[in-house]
């Protein structure tokens, strides 16, 4: 699919430190796209690129089939790390400003963001102040500000930091759905869970590189290297016999609960996988064979620490 | 345009609703016609033509006194307005939500024309008040031409509201906190600060050359003009002095927004004059 966001080559320097070095990355449109990577890694930065908010020194962002111009950051929504609302304004007020400021009617702002706040439970606290709120309705608010215009593009930075599982969850949900209308959010975030459960792409940086880029499922297949866990009844040596020749053991055979026993495997080719199957078949009890998915932590981990 | 309008609008409303808003309009007023009238109420023999002439010359001289106070308050209080302003949207990151919707300019613009409007009103409403509380309170046979010199007090303490809002945006922008402004401020405030200091040469000497070239010079005309008008300044002056007013203004703005681009996406380091003096180059 045609990628909506394009990012070429970009580079950018602050006195005595290079934020982002040539990174680049297609953000396909209608995926939800995950931006990750460790504290200082250049999230922010890039985030701030996209947004014409810093320039780059060097290299281009391109939207849709044209460079971005402020014209195409206004029709975006962007819910920055720190989050910002007056604190002093009524938040219905405040969430029918932001509204206005990208385009909508006030009539038209007001209706869908009642309906926004019915949704998320905050009605009654339509005419309250930010500080008379708690930190997570803010985030409500912020988050409906952010996405009540409808935009193509949604940006969000740490969008689940501040909330609690359940309402990181209707967020999700929210999220989700936002790609299934058609909008595509890119998303940084630590959370990891998040970035399995909910994204279809994602980009790594680590000290302002772009190191490991593509769809969630092919990473993590890729980088469990056709590792497999098998669970079985019978003896070690039978287990080994069967195997010998067509993949590698990892590690020794342990016992595990049920009286079986459970050794990893490693299968170079992947033609093989039945060969293996068939032979331990015959030797042992198969309880259960399977693929090793490492987690997107462990290959955030792994991938940060460079033994990818 | 019509970001600019919904700015205005919100700095507008926001500010009208307050309860200080309420407070300082209706109190302040009330504190300067009890200065304006304390001659007049303490005097309860009448006084003679002669007395009035006096009393005439008396009043136009505190008059001046009165409106060079209001316009240098104005200036002052809504300047700093705009600055903290600016200051509070770039602390709570409220400054990187708005301009995604719109350009810092847009941004500047609105916030500078919404409180105008503002102090417009107030100011509006005191004249108001100052001039009912003239035709009550004085007596008959003193006459000046309040009503004239109240419009054109409008017209200076805005127009001197503009020419230095517009700085004090731009500091605010390039600021992080209200004490790494204070440098900043003061410097804006100098000019400010010295017409005022003038005040009780110029109403003693409303025409030395002093007075005249103060009331052209835009940093300073909006108040010492305001301390002439109603001693007698000559039409010729008043008018040059607005039109030079209202034509800098455009040029101080242009100045502030060229700081002001750059300065609200700075974060983490306080400025120096040289860094907004490049940042007024800066392509």
């Amino acid at each position: 699919m045609d990628p909506i966001l394009k990012i070429e080559n970009v580079t950018k320097n602050y006195i005595g430190h290079r934020a982002l070095d040539n990174v680049s990355m297609e953000i396909p449109r209608g995926s939800i796209y995950g931006l990750l990577g460790p504290n200082g890694a250049g999230k922010t930065t890039l985030i701030r690129v996209i947004n014409r908010m810093t320039m780059p020194d060097c290299g281009n962002v391109w939207f849709e089939d044209h460079p971005i111009t402020t014209n195409d950051i206004y029709s975006i929504g962007y819910m920055p790390e720190e989050r910002g609302l007056y604190k002093k304004m009524k938040i219905g007020a405040q969430a029918v400003f932001f509204a206005r400021m990208h385009g909508m009617s006030k009539s038209d702002a007001t209706k869908k963001l009642r309906e926004w706040f019915d949704r998320m439970e905050l009605s009654q606290w339509w005419d309250s102040k930010v500080e008379d709120i708690s930190k997570g309705m803010a985030q409500k608010v912020q988050f409906i500000s952010t996405i009540v215009h409808e935009p193509k593009l949604l940006i969000f930075d740490e969008p689940f930091s501040g909330f609690d599982p359940i309402n990181a969850n209707i967020l999700k949900e929210e999220i989700k759905r936002l790609r299934d209308n058609g909008s595509t959010v890119i998303l940084s975030t630590h959370n990891m869970e998040s970035v399995e459960e909910i994204c279809d792409d994602i980009t790594l940086i680590n000290k302002s590189q772009n190191v490991l880029s593509g769809p969630v499922d092919e990473i993590r297949r890729k980088a469990g290297g056709n590792t497999f866990s098998v669970t079985y009844n019978g003896s070690s040596e039978d287990f080994i016999n069967a195997v010998t020749g067509i993949a590698s053991l990892i590690g020794n055979s342990k016992p595990v609960t049920g009286g079986y026993m459970q050794q990893k495997i490693h299968i170079a080719s992947d033609d093989d996988v039945r060969t293996v199957i068939g032979n331990l078949n015959t030797n042992v009890c198969l309880r259960s064979f399977q693929e090793i998915i490492p987690s997107m932590n462990d290959i955030f981990i792994r991938a940060v620490n460079g033994t990818l | 345009m019509n970001r600019i309008g919904i700015i205005i609008e919100r700095e507008f409303t926001e500010r009208v609703h307050k309860k200080s808003f309420v407070i300082s309009t209706l109190l302040s007023p009330a504190l300067l016609i009890l200065a304006m009238c304390a001659p007049f109420l303490f005097n309860s023999s009448g006084p003679s033509v002669q007395d009035l002439q006096e009393i005439g010359k008396g009043a136009g001289a505190l008059l001046g006194t009165v409106f060079g106070v209001l316009s240098y308050t104005v200036i002052i209080v809504y300047g700093q307005q705009v600055m903290q302003s600016v200051i509070e949207e770039k602390q709570t990151r409220v400054l990187d939500v708005i301009l995604t919707s719109c350009s810092p300019f847009e941004l500047m613009i609105g916030k500078i024309f919404g409180l105008a409007l503002v102090a417009a009103l107030q100011v509006v409403i005191w004249l108001f008040l100052v001039i009912a509380a003239k035709t009550f309170l004085l007596p008959a046979g003193y006459d000046i031409n309040a009503g004239g010199i109240s419009l054109l007090m409008v017209f200076y303490v805005i127009g001197g509201f503009l020419f230095y809002a517009s700085m004090y945006a731009a500091i605010g922008s390039a600021v992080d906190t209200p004490q790494d402004a204070a440098q900043f401020n003061l410097v804006i405030m100098m000019p400010i600060m010295i017409s005022f200091m003038l005040l009780t040469v110029i109403v003693t000497n409303p025409d030395s050359q002093l007075a005249v070239w103060c009331s052209l010079i835009p940093f300073t005309s909006p108040i010492v003009m305001m301390i002439r008008v109603p001693v007698g300044a000559p039409i010729w002056q008043i008018v040059s002095s607005l039109v030079i007013l209202y034509g800098t203004f455009p040029v101080m703005t242009w100045l502030a927004a060229r700081i002001f681009r750059i300065g609200v996406f700075m974060h983490g380091k306080k400025p120096t004059w040289k860094d907004l003096g490049k940042w007024i180059t800066l392509n």
